[in-house]
């Protein structure tokens, strides 16, 4: 395989994996839900504990995109290398 | 022959037996009841029923009562009792002596013997005269024992008092006497065995008059009256028994009185005193009133069905009932009502409309007729005369509904519930009944069912504008067009409304005179230099005016080559009045100038306006020259001058290019001048400048021209809120804030409003800045537009800033930040400041640590563990020293600095014991 064709393979399969990445969000989304209400995210009366709790789940989401972007981005420079 | 007569006369006496069947006559009286009416087996159509009976009795004894029966309740029972007489029916004997007669009145047939009385005139037609000697009447019959009561009654006339024993009445023994003699005296006298005698002492026996004179015993006491009234009273009990009653004699030794009587009455019961004065009549004497034959009529409620007959009493005591009796029957057929109107869907009514209703009732009985309307009820007049009624009433909002009632005379009661609908029902309308020339006028509508409604004012069509189902039309009045006008509205083209009438007055603007006193506005004039007064005449000047928009307008000219101090205008009517002035004035000594001002609003409150003339000596000519890029001259451009006079921006100059492009002004050289330069198609120019040059040139539509002021300078513009981003679904406040501290700001206004230029809410000040707000609920997407502007001496400038309406996701970065914000405002770790500052103190101190050992280590090259580890260390001390590093709340067996310094040293150990044994 050329470089030409070993970047569009990188592409591909960096892209393939940030949509399969993207397809599990439902799937987390609804643990996010079962976890704030455990911790009664919603209650600004709850200890610093749990509010310091319910902040790292809402951060579940942005840091799995970010993990998705990242091995998105991540083959496409090692397959322009 | 004989055969057929008494056949005939058996027919007349079955007659006789079937209709006169009087039930207990037991004194040889017979009697017949007849039942006049109603009928049998009537049906009555009102339960007010009339009941009619004769009653006719044979044998001497009079009727005393006559009696109404039913069985409406099953049982037979006198509902209704007519007394007939119970003063001469309960009379057991009255001689009333006329034509010569003793015949017992009362048909008891207690005979009254003559004794030599001669027939004479009496109170009551005839009477006895007893001469006072021999003479004398007896009733034989009569019989009163021991203590019975008992009352009589009659009338005498004495022609002399006598001498001592002369009787009026006395019985034998004794037993009941009168006597006008009391021993000595004229007084009556009055005498029952075993009562003290009663001697009526203010009781004078008079001679010459009619007198009546009643003895009584009630059964307790025995008492004397003359003409009605008691004379005297004893107790006693009676004794002795009266077999009869001579009246002019002493029954024993015929000692006779001289006079004459008349109406003789004997009772067996004491009349009442009221009975006694209705015997007295007055002095007149009551006549026998008896009658052996009557009819009766009584009116009774009937409420069902029923049997009735009729029952007498008599005299003698005896009653009766009918032998056969009827039936009556009641109505209990309802009224009907048949509506004719409103019904079903009519075309077209309005609301204070009338409504005509047309209803028709059927009944042999109808009482009354009525309907109730919201709640009112209204009788319907005139339903009793005729069965088909039409009446008027005026139609409610929401309320196409009545109910029609009827009842018979019965009682019997009948309605009906109908509703209607109208295809056009007019619910208002709206409009001015009076108005003016050059008005704008609005005509509105509203109404139920129309898809388009066309205005016919004063028969010209005019659309409206639907919103709803109201229906709007702007009008300005045409000059010229007085008097009503006529308003119609055509729904769907299909159905007019009704007409009503707007009447159209005439606008006036003049210079005051007696028919125009309220004025709107005084012109005066001042010296520009020094602002003095001037007199000044106006050698032309016009005034257009108007009270609506200005698309029509009325003109008024005015010329007046006399100078005047001032000059004052009226108005009529009294209202806003919008006049555009147009004026060329002059003054000795003082070129003329042009007065040309856009449209004011000029009301009652007077408007000063003064003008200034420029003296010859104090101004030069000046002469704009305006032309274009292309340097050609531009005529129809607007130059306005104006400078300060007073401290206030006072218009010098006005006029309008000719078609070379130039115009000129007397102006004074010494002021700087502000000119705009205006037309449409070219930017407005704005110069300042001292008119000191005789010719300027302004160029239009260029950049070049230094005399272009910045209006920008000084502006200060906030937009609220912050940033390009709001979010959705939230209620904001939008602002706008202006400033200046170089300008005056004249005006200054904001829209806000949605991409596709839908306004949601607009606003403006006439103040030097201010802020405009607006509070709105943004949007679910898309944008929100606010346009703003702002006007500095006539220059309009404006501004325009776009929020994006976003979405935050529940798992977005923007829902963690507003989460920390909602953890930190609920003081997360205390960090709102009640801990002591033990929070800032914590962040400092982890800001101390990485950044006091990561620059060491950086700046120093600092590799080792143990080195890094005795860096911390000291930093931790020295932090431990100053009290900052915190113990939690809730934390009290361990001092967390202390702990931090032990766990620091320990690191250290660790360090370089590793390093020394690597």
């Amino acid at each position: 395989m050329n470089k030409r064709g070993s970047m569009i393979f990188g592409i591909t399969i960096g892209i393939f994996i940030y949509i399969m990445g993207v397809l599990m969000l439902p799937f987390i989304i609804d643990d996010i839900d079962t976890a704030r209400d455990a911790f009664s995210c919603s209650d600004t009366t709850i200890t610093d504990g749990n509010k310091i709790n319910c902040l790292i789940t809402d951060l579940t989401i942005p840091y799995f995109i970010l993990f998705f972007v990242s091995l998105l981005l991540g083959f496409v420079a090692g397959s322009i290398k | 022959m004989k055969r057929l007569f008494f056949l005939v006369a058996c027919i007349m006496i079955l007659g006789l037996v079937s209709s006169s069947v009087w039930g207990s006559i037991g004194s040889g009286d017979d009697a017949e009841i007849v039942l006049n009416f109603p009928i049998d087996n009537n049906i009555e159509l009102s339960n007010n029923v009339l009941f009619n009976c004769s009653a006719n009795i044979t044998g001497g004894a009079i009727i005393t009562n006559m009696s109404l029966f039913t069985n409406e309740s099953g049982i037979w029972e006198a509902k209704n009792t007519t007394i007939l007489d119970t003063l001469f029916s309960n009379a057991i004997a009255y001689y009333q002596l006329d034509g010569n007669s003793f015949v017992d009145t009362t048909g008891n047939g207690n005979t009254l013997v003559n004794t030599g009385t001669t027939n004479s005139t009496g109170i009551l037609i005839d009477g006895r005269d007893l001469s006072g000697s021999g003479q004398w009447v007896t009733t034989p019959d009569l019989h009163i024992d021991g203590a019975s009561e008992r009352t009589i009654n009659f009338w005498i006339n004495l022609d002399n008092i006598g001498q001592d024993g002369d009787d009026v009445m006395h019985t034998a023994s004794d037993v009941m006497v009168l006597s006008p003699y009391d021993f000595g005296a004229t007084n009556w006298r009055y005498v029952i065995n075993g009562i003290t005698p009663i001697s009526g002492s203010d009781a004078t026996a008079d001679v010459g008059v009619w007198t009546m004179i009643t003895m009584n015993y009630n059964g307790t006491h025995a008492n004397l009256f003359r003409n009605g009234v008691n004379m005297g009273s004893n107790a006693g009990t009676p004794s002795g028994v009266i077999t009869a009653f001579r009246i002019g004699a002493n029954v024993a030794d015929v000692t006779e009185i001289d006079g004459q009587i008349d109406e003789i009455g004997f009772w067996n019961s004491t009349l009442t005193d009221a009975e006694l004065l209705e015997l007295y009549n007055s002095g007149n004497s009551l006549k026998f009133s008896g009658s052996n034959s009557g009819t009766q009529t009584w009116t009774r409620i009937i409420s069902e069905s029923t049997l009735w007959a009729c029952g007498a009493c008599d005299s003698d005591g005896d009653c009766g009932l009918t032998a056969t009796n009827r039936t009556i029957y009641v109505d209990t057929t309802l009224p009907q009502i048949t509506v004719q109107s409103p019904s079903g869907t009519t075309d077209y009514n309005y609301i204070g409309g009338n409504e005509t209703l047309n209803v028709t009732f059927d009944d042999n009985g109808l009482d009354m007729c009525w309907y109730n309307y919201n709640g009112t009820n209204i009788t319907i007049d005139g339903c009793l005369t005729g069965t088909s009624n039409s009446t008027n009433f005026t139609l409610e909002s929401d309320n196409t509904n009545m109910t029609i009632y009827s009842n018979d005379s019965f009682g019997n009661e009948n309605s009906t519930f109908i509703n209607w609908t109208y295809t056009y029902l007019e619910n208002n309308r709206t409009y001015n009944t009076t108005s003016y020339e050059t008005a704008g006028e609005t005509f509105s509508i509203n109404v139920e069912g129309a898809s388009s409604v066309t205005l016919l004012y004063n028969g010209t069509s005019y659309t409206t504008t639907k919103s709803g189902n109201d229906f709007t039309r702007t009008l300005q009045m045409p000059i010229g067009k007085l008097g009503n006008h006529k308003i119609i509205f055509s729904l769907d083209e299909t159905q007019s409304s009704y007409t009503s009438y707007q009447n159209v007055l005439e606008v006036m603007f003049t210079l005051c005179n007696s028919n125009y006193t309220t004025k709107f506005l005084n012109i005066s004039f001042k010296d520009e230099t020094n602002s003095s007064a001037l007199t000044a005449s106006i050698p032309t000047s016009t005034f257009n005016y108007y009270l609506g928009d200005g698309t029509v307008y009325k003109t008024y000219t005015y010329i007046n080559n006399t100078e005047n101090t001032n000059y004052e205008f009226c108005a009529s009517p009294n209202r806003i009045l919008y006049v555009d002035p147009y004026i060329q004035y002059k003054s000795s000594g003082y070129p003329q100038r042009i007065y040309d001002q856009s449209a004011v609003s000029l009301s009652n409150t007077i408007t000063n306006t003064i003008l200034y003339l420029l003296s010859s000596v104090d101004g030069i000519y000046v002469t704009f020259q305006v032309i274009n890029l292309a340097e050609q001259g531009i005529g129809g451009v607007t130059i306005l001058g104006t400078r300060l006079i007073e401290g206030v921006t006072t218009t010098v100059a006005q006029g309008i290019t000719g078609a070379d492009g130039s115009s000129t002004f007397w102006l004074n050289p010494d002021f700087a001048h502000i000119f705009t330069f205006t037309k449409t198609g070219y930017s407005t120019l704005n110069k300042s400048l001292t008119p000191t040059q005789s010719t300027y040139t302004v160029t239009l539509g260029g950049s070049t021209d230094v005399g272009v002021d910045d209006y920008s300078q000084g502006i200060s513009i906030t937009t609220i809120p912050e940033g390009t981003n709001v979010l959705y679904n939230t209620s904001y406040l939008f602002n706008y804030t202006i400033s200046s501290s170089f300008w005056t700001i004249d005006e200054f206004g904001a829209t806000l409003k949605y991409p596709n230029g839908t306004i949601i809410n607009s606003s403006s000040l006439t103040t030097n800045g201010g802020t405009i707000s607006f509070n709105f609920m943004t949007p679910l997407n898309g944008s929100v537009v606010m346009d703003y502007y702002y006007i500095v001496n006539s220059t309009y400038t404006n501004g325009t800033t776009t929020w994006k309406v976003y979405k935050s996701s529940d798992y977005s970065i923007s829902y963690l930040l507003n989460h920390i914000t909602t953890y930190v405002n609920a003081n997360l770790f205390g960090i709102l400041g009640d801990d002591d500052g033990y929070f800032a103190k914590a962040i400092i101190s982890l800001l101390l640590i990485i950044m006091f050992s990561g620059m060491i280590s950086y700046r120093y090259g600092l590799a080792s563990e143990s080195a890094v580890s005795a860096l911390i260390f000291g930093i931790v001390f020295f932090l431990n020293y100053f009290n900052f590093i915190p113990t939690p709340e809730g934390v009290t067996f361990v001092n967390v600095g202390d702990f931090l310094v032990m766990i620091t040293a320990l690191l250290i150990i660790a360090a370089i014991f590793r390093e020394e044994t690597r």
